[in-house]
């Protein structure tokens, strides 16, 4: 953890340190994750949006896959792993409040219901997803 | 929204293909619609201080009317307030996104998501249809 405090550009961004992995380093890159240092062991990278790290994607059983997540460190957010999933965030830190119409709410919930979700977990879902797609990813 | 327009064969003529006409006198029209409009002033074929005392005329329940631009902006209330938190990043995106297109982030936020909305219920209506389909 200390390795990835003395990072000159924290910035905003979520700062994570994972250990050497050559396949995991290409995907990456491919979410606007940029590499910002290394050691003999693991590499540090940065980026802006939340990652679901998947354990069949990195060829790994579970055992390995568990010792993988214990070696991750995440400055600027929190991780999460869940079966064979590995869910890095950065923090929410800022509010967004959304005005609506009682039909533009409605047709939400009924989405949000129809795909077994809160509406506001919705919106971010979406929100990302098309935030993200604008920018390339 | 209840949208109450003084009698104009240009106006009618684009109102009564969105919405759902409730209701009329010798000077005005009544509308109803669920969603918000635009009225330009140069498809309506109208002076400027012609369409500036049109506008004064119109009025709006259950939604609010606004004049931009030589435009006529026409919405629903908003009373719901939906509260999402981001990350510092996730919000410099949309906030970028929102300069481009010159809006706020929040109205941006809600356009995003109602167009992916929209989409996604005909998507389903399309599944729908297709399955029933299928099964004949």
């Amino acid at each position: 953890m200390s390795l990835i405090r003395k990072i000159p550009y924290g910035g905003k961004n979520v700062i994570v340190m994972f250990p050497k992995n050559e396949r995991l380093a290409r995907m990456l890159k491919q979410v606007l994750y940029e590499k910002v240092g290394e050691t003999n062991d693991s590499m540090i990278f940065k980026g802006p949006l939340p990652l679901d790290i998947d354990a069949d994607i990195l060829r790994m059983g579970v055992r390995s896959f568990i010792r993988f997540c214990e070696k991750v460190h995440v400055d600027g957010g929190r991780k999460l792993r869940k079966g064979g999933h590995l869910f890095i965030e950065p923090y929410r830190t800022v509010k967004l409040n959304v005005r609506m119409s009682e039909e533009e709410y409605s047709l939400l919930s009924k989405v949000a219901n129809m795909a077994g979700r809160k509406p506001t977990t919705l919106f971010r879902t979406f929100l990302l997803s098309a935030l993200a797609k604008m920018e390339g990813v | 929204m209840l949208v109450i327009v003084p009698k104009c064969r240009e106006v009618q003529r684009f109102l009564d293909c969105c919405c759902k006409k409730v209701g009329e006198n010798n000077s005005y029209v009544i509308y109803e619609s669920k969603y918000g409009l635009e009225l330009d002033r140069t498809s309506l074929a109208m002076s400027a201080s012609e369409f500036l005392s049109f506008c004064k005329k119109v009025k709006v329940e259950a939604g609010f009317k606004r004049i931009f631009d030589d435009r006529l902006i026409i919405d629903v209330a908003r009373k719901k307030v939906l509260t999402v938190m981001l990350s510092k990043d996730e919000y410099a995106l949309l906030a970028k996104n929102a300069k481009q297109f010159g809006v706020k982030p929040s109205a941006r936020a809600r356009q995003i998501v109602m167009n992916l909305v929209w989409e996604y219920l005909e998507r389903e209506k399309f599944k729908e249809a297709m399955g029933k389909q299928s099964l004949q």
